[in-house]
């Protein structure tokens, strides 16, 4: 055992050599070993691209479920956005959206994950009130974190926001 | 070099920037030392590069220092974030030593936002008395110009505990912090110590271009720390250290920030002037993607 094990290590700080280009492997296990990590290296490079490039595009939320608990309160319902009817500010809000939100409601809304479809009736159908009580209080139990943080009206810009996103899923320019 | 390890490494780098090249959140307080109930979002990483240093002396025995340090805060739940710290300190004319490192836990016990948010906080701290982040403040003054050799020797395992409050009014955030901690390898005690901040974003309403000194990019605010005595030392303001430091914020970037803070010590147990600095990058969905890698369910 105790041999094998020197050999093992012996091997493997041969292949170290090897690896970095020091020229020819010095025994024959050696070859063997590099052409192995030659197709290993190969196929776990592809794959890592593979499973981490694509893993968000497999992910969407395709039947999104709203959270019967989470609903806000009539007084939220009824406020009115204070910048309603202000369209150009909508820019400012797409960009707050695409930096703190896009990342699991996807850059055009549709939701990644248990993450809401914000383009779908269920969601467009709420008030502007109880869309800015969302976005302030998040809700953990879904990992929707609270972006109360953020100004008033930077929250009030984001629903200018969500309000372009139409029901295929591109925000209307 | 061989194709395949060619192709490993530009695999690997491919991998790690897309893994690191996500979105933060441009929420976060620009405090150094006070918390405010925004825990970090569940499944991201957020590296924090910071430095505490004191660029003069309290006395001409003691020399300037830098202390940098290197925090990585987790976020485990929506009501639960851990981070690590590991920190060191530089004396000009001593040496340089690695000074410990703290292992920090805050809950966040409500689910909604509330007129006061409560966040709960406990912490272990590995470290020896050569340290000198000044995260906190706690118990009596600190003892100056102590040599490393001398100081790095005694070993300190503490327990720190916080009671975090925090609240969001309109668009500024004020939030206190009270903490006591208790020192389990030598008997110094209960010691007590506070901070307080507030802080504001310089334009509430965002511009829809992309700028990267936008005034909403940025956020300024006020800190008041310090110690307020300990059950061996007794409870006085005047024997103990406190900071008055203005703090400074700029987004630099969708997933990095700088902060700057010079801090005044308002009496003669404290430094006369920190200087803190940090830059801090956010890794989202860090959990998810690690585990993606190793084949763990999304």
């Amino acid at each position: 055992m105790r041999v094998q094990s020197a050999k093992a290590c012996e091997t493997i700080e041969g292949a170290e050599v090897a690896w970095v280009g020091a020229g020819a492997p010095a025994y024959p296990i050696l070859a063997k070993q590099e052409k192995l990590f030659d197709g290993a290296g190969r196929l776990s490079g592809l794959a890592l691209i593979l499973v981490v490039m694509l893993t968000p595009l497999t992910a969407q939320n395709l039947s999104y479920q709203q959270d019967s608990k989470w609903q806000a309160p009539p007084e939220a319902v009824a406020k009115v956005n204070p910048l309603a009817g202000k369209t150009q500010l909508a820019a400012g809000g797409k960009k707050i959206f695409l930096r703190d939100c896009a990342q699991c409601h996807r850059t055009d809304g549709t939701g990644l994950q248990s993450a809401a479809n914000l383009t779908l009736p269920v969601v467009q159908q709420q008030s502007d009130g109880a869309l800015f009580w969302k976005i302030t209080q998040g809700n953990p139990g879904r990992k929707m974190p609270s972006a109360s943080g953020l100004p008033d009206m930077q929250r009030w810009q984001i629903v200018l926001f969500l309000r372009t996103l139409n029901a295929s899923g591109a925000a209307n320019k | 070099m061989k194709s395949s390890s060619v192709l490993f490494c530009v695999s690997a780098l491919l991998c790690l920037v897309h893994v690191c090249g996500t979105k933060a959140h441009a929420q976060e307080s620009p405090y150094f030392v006070t918390y405010d109930h925004h825990l970090e979002e569940p499944g991201n990483l957020e590296l924090e590069f910071s430095t505490t240093a004191s660029p003069v002396g309290r006395t001409r025995g003691d020399n300037a220092f830098i202390a940098p340090y290197l925090e990585a805060e987790y976020g485990v739940t929506g009501w639960w974030t851990t981070e690590l710290y590991l920190e060191g300190q530089g004396t000009v004319g001593d040496s340089a030593v690695f000074t410990g490192w703290h292992l920090e836990n805050r809950f966040r016990p409500l689910k909604r936002e509330h007129w006061i948010n409560p966040v709960l906080y406990i912490e272990y701290e590995n470290i020896n008395e050569a340290t000198r982040i000044l995260k906190e403040v706690p118990g009596g003054p600190p003892e100056f110009g102590t040599p490393n050799s001398e100081s790095s020797k005694i070993r300190a395992h503490e327990i720190e505990t916080k009671l975090i409050l925090s609240s969001q009014v309109h668009n500024w955030n004020i939030s206190e912090n009270f903490l006591a901690e208790k020192n389990l390898s030598r008997s110094e005690g209960f010691e007590f110590g506070y901070s307080v901040g507030v802080s504001r974003p310089l334009s509430t309403i965002a511009s829809g271009g992309n700028c990267r000194f936008c005034p909403e990019n940025m956020s300024a605010g006020l800190e008041v720390y310090g110690s307020l005595g300990s059950t061996v030392d007794g409870f006085t303001a005047r024997g103990n250290s406190h900071y008055l430091a203005p703090v400074v914020q700029w987004q630099v970037s969708a997933n990095s920030r700088l902060k700057l803070s010079p801090g005044f010590g308002l009496n003669d147990n404290s430094y006369p002037v920190l200087l803190r600095f940090s830059y801090t990058y956010e890794i989202r969905n860090f959990g998810h993607k690690v585990a993606a890698l190793f084949g763990g369910g999304r």
